[in-house]
């Protein structure tokens, strides 16, 4: 019997693909996607939401760092 | 690669026409459904155009659509695997391995592909996949030692085992 490798080359001309609709619903989606995230999006993930997010824990542990002491201080 | 990592929609699409038939031919026949292998296929290419800007201009894209193409199966095949075992909890599927033929299996145009569809989906995924890789695609070892994130090595054994499966499921069919 022959090696499995060269008769399973076979299949790799039978060339099965998605139908046309298809085809052109993937690209397009690709297309919209092209070149990342823009300026404003980028600049959004990378600086403003971890910023805001650091900002509102600081803000948050402060608040409790001066509720206990209160507390504590009478 | 340069063009692409511009965003360039003619480079995409010289990739897509590339690439398209052979990722939709190699999740097909992992996945064994072409409707679960079409939204894949739609996960890759929306990757690629994603991540496009952040390539190294050294990559591979062969290599590394395939390796995403894979990594998506993987992540898909963990939900169906957790589907299963809900659905056999409640009793409304008998039990047992989720049926797997080959999509291509009646579509194919002669009976050594008919015998070769049917053999290949029997084989286990591991199996599968690196005869997918090897004998369909033509990958070399070295590039399917790297979509499967395998040491060479261990990528020839596995290799020798799923020929050897291929070869005994073939000789049982004749």
């Amino acid at each position: 019997m022959s090696d499995p490798l060269d008769e399973l080359n076979a299949l790799s001309r039978s060339g099965h693909d998605v139908d046309d609709w298809r085809r052109e619903r993937i690209r397009a989606a690709a297309h919209r996607e092209l070149g990342g995230p823009s300026p404003v999006k980028r600049a959004w993930d990378r600086f403003l939401e971890p910023g805001l997010l650091v900002a509102l824990s600081a803000a948050s542990l402060l608040w409790a760092l001066r509720a206990s002491a209160a507390i504590l201080v009478g | 690669m340069r063009r692409l990592r511009e965003g360039d929609r003619e480079a995409f699409d010289v990739v897509y026409d590339a690439y398209r038939s052979r990722l939709f031919g190699f999740l097909a026949r992992l996945c064994g459904r072409r409707d679960a292998a079409e939204d894949l296929l739609q996960e890759t290419w929306i990757r690629l155009a994603r991540t496009a800007h952040r390539l190294d201009p050294d990559t591979r894209l062969g290599p590394w659509l395939f390796t995403v193409a894979r990594n998506l199966y993987l992540s898909h095949r963990r939900w169906a695997v957790l589907d299963l075992d809900r659905l056999t909890e409640l009793s409304l599927w008998p039990g047992g391995s989720i049926p797997s033929p080959s999509p291509f299996e009646h579509a194919a145009g002669s009976e050594l592909e008919r015998r070769l569809e049917a053999a290949l989906a029997s084989l286990p995924v591991v199996y599968r996949e690196v005869l997918l890789l090897v004998g369909v695609d033509g990958m070399s070892p070295a590039e399917a030692a790297e979509v499967l994130a395998l040491r060479p090595d261990a990528l020839r054994q596995r290799l020798a085992r799923a020929r050897g499966m291929m070869r005994q499921r073939l000789e049982s069919t004749t």
